[in-house]
C-alpha cells in the first residue's frame, strides 16, 4: 500500500524534474570572497582583543535585553560541539547550515532554556547582529538587526521537523507578554527575563506569529510588529 | 610552499555538476525563479566556505543538497512572514506570485497541503530520489521519523489530487 502510494507520488512529481534549471554562473568576486570572513574575522578579533572592549556593550546589539547584560560565565560558554557545528569544523555530517558570519564567540549569553530543555542563547556578530540559537542538541539559529522600539521581539521556530511547535522570541525590556492570531484565535505569551515560548502543534503558527506580533507593554502600550 | 588556491576546484566543479538539479529543488520549494537563483548562489557560497569539509564528506551530492535545503527553509520562513504581513496590508487573501512556467497547480497542492519542511522532504525523496536514510541525516531525524512524515506527506497529497 505504501509502496502503491510511493509510485503514484512519483508519477504525480514527475514533471517537478522537468524544470528549467535557474542559471548558475561563478564570478571571480564571488569566488575570492569566500576567503574574506576568516581574514577579516582575524583582524577585527585582534583590534577589539587589544583595545580590551567589552563587545556585546559597544556593538549595542544587546541593548534592551537586560537577560543578556551580564559578563559572560561559563554556563553562556556554547559547548565545543554545538560551535564545532556551527563553524562546519571538524564534524564530518551533516554540516549544512550556513554558519553565521564573524560570530563573536565572547558575546554569548544564556537567555533561557526551553522545556525540553535546549538552551536558548544570544550572541552578537562582526555587523552588530542580534543572533539566537537554541540547542543543542540540533542547534538552530538566525540572525537579524537588533531590537528596537518598533521591532521589540525576535520570532524563532526550533522544532523543525514536525510537531509540536516551538516558537521563540527575544524582547526587549518592559515587553511582559506577545500576542497573535493562530487560526482566527488569539494566543498570549507571557514574557519572562525577555523570553518567550510557545508550542503548538500548528504548522504554521511561526509565520502567523512573525507575520503581526503585538508586543504588550507593562506601561500598558501595544506596539504591532510586522515583517520585517 | 605553493600557495592554497582560494576557491578548490573541487567544490566548483562538484557544484557545476548539480547546479542545474539543485536549482529545480530550489525553484520548486520557493517558486519564484529570482529567488532560486540567489539560493543557488548562496548555497555555492556555503559550500565554498565549508570545503574543507569536503574529503571527509561520504555522500556530497546530499550534503550539497542538505546545504540547498537549510537555504530554502530560511528563505521561505522569512519570505512567508513578509507575505503574509502584505496580505495583512492590502486586506486580501491572495497575493500575486513569480510562478515559475511550470504546473502551477502541482506547485499549488504541494505549498498548501505541506509545510516547508515536509515539502522538503517529500520532493528529496519523490524528486530527487534520496533514501530514507540520507534524508535522516540531512535532517537529524531518525530514518522511522522520516518515513514516517513521507508517509503522511503521500497521504495528503493523493487525498488532495485523486479526482
Amino acid at each position: 500500500m505504501i509502496y502503491d502510494d510511493e509510485a503514484q507520488i512519483t508519477e504525480l512529481l514527475a514533471p517537478l524534474r522537468r524544470l528549467e534549471p535557474v542559471p548558475f554562473t561563478v564570478s571571480e568576486r564571488r569566488r575570492r570572497r569566500a576567503s574574506r570572513p576568516v581574514i577579516a574575522a582575524a583582524v577585527v578579533a585582534g583590534v577589539l582583543a587589544l583595545a580590551g572592549v567589552a563587545v556585546a556593550g559597544v556593538l549595542g546589539a544587546f541593548d534592551g535585553i537586560a537577560a543578556a547584560q551580564h559578563p559572560q560565565t561559563g554556563a553562556d560558554v556554547i559547548d565545543p560541539a554545538t560551535r564545532a557545528y556551527m563553524e562546519c569544523q571538524g564534524v564530518t555530517w551533516p554540516c549544512m547550515a550556513p554558519p553565521p558570519r564573524g560570530v563573536l564567540w565572547d558575546t554569548t549569553r544564556v537567555v533561557g532554556r526551553l522545556p525540553t530543555g535546549q538552551n536558548i542563547y544570544v550572541f552578537t556578530t562582526r555587523s552588530s547582529e542580534l543572533c539566537y540559537l537554541v540547542g543543542p542538541p540540533r542547534p538552530e539559529w538566525d540572525c537579524e538587526d537588533p531590537l528596537t522600539r518598533s521591532h521589540p521581539s525576535t520570532v524563532f521556530e526550533y522544532s523543525e521537523e514536525g510537531a509540536p511547535y516551538t516558537l521563540v522570541g527575544i524582547a526587549l525590556d518592559g515587553v511582559s507578554s506577545v500576542s497573535f492570531d493562530e487560526r482566527g484565535r488569539e494566543v498570549t505569551v507571557p514574557v519572562k527575563d525577555n523570553v518567550w515560548i510557545y508550542r503548538t502543534d500548528y504548522a504554521e503558527a511561526f509565520y502567523d506569529a512573525g507575520s503581526a506580533l503585538r508586543a504588550h507593554l507593562a506601561d500598558g502600550t501595544t506596539v504591532v510588529q510586522t515583517y520585517p | 610552499m605553493p600557495e592554497a588556491p582560494i576557491a578548490p576546484p573541487g567544490v566548483e566543479a562538484l557544484f557545476r555538476a548539480h547546479a542545474p538539479e539543485l536549482g529545480r529543488y530550489l525553484v520548486a520549494m520557493v517558486r519564484d525563479r529570482s529567488l532560486a537563483e540567489d539560493l543557488l548562489q548562496d548555497t555555492f557560497h556555503d559550500a565554498l566556505r565549508a570545503h574543507e569539509q569536503l574529503p571527509r564528506i561520504a555522500n556530497e551530492r546530499a550534503w550539497l543538497y542538505g546545504i540547498a535545503r537549510h537555504r530554502a527553509l530560511r528563505a521561505l520562513r522569512r519570505g512567508r512572514r513578509l507575505q503574509r504581513a502584505v496580505v495583512r496590508l492590502a486586506g486580501s487573501r491572495e497575493v500575486a506570485q513569480e510562478a515559475d512556467e511550470t504546473p502551477i497547480s502541482l506547485l499549488d497542492l504541494l505549498e498548501r497541503e505541506l509545510s516547508p519542511q515536509l515539502r522538503a522532504l517529500v520532493l528529496l525523496r519523490y524528486v530527487h530520489g534520496f533514501q530514507a536514510a540520507e534524508l535522516a541525516e540531512m535532517t537529524g531525524l531518525s530514518p522511522e521519523a522520516v518515513r514516517q512524515r513521507l508517509a503522511r506527506g503521500c497521504k495528503r497529497l493523493l487525498e488532495e489530487a485523486r479526482p
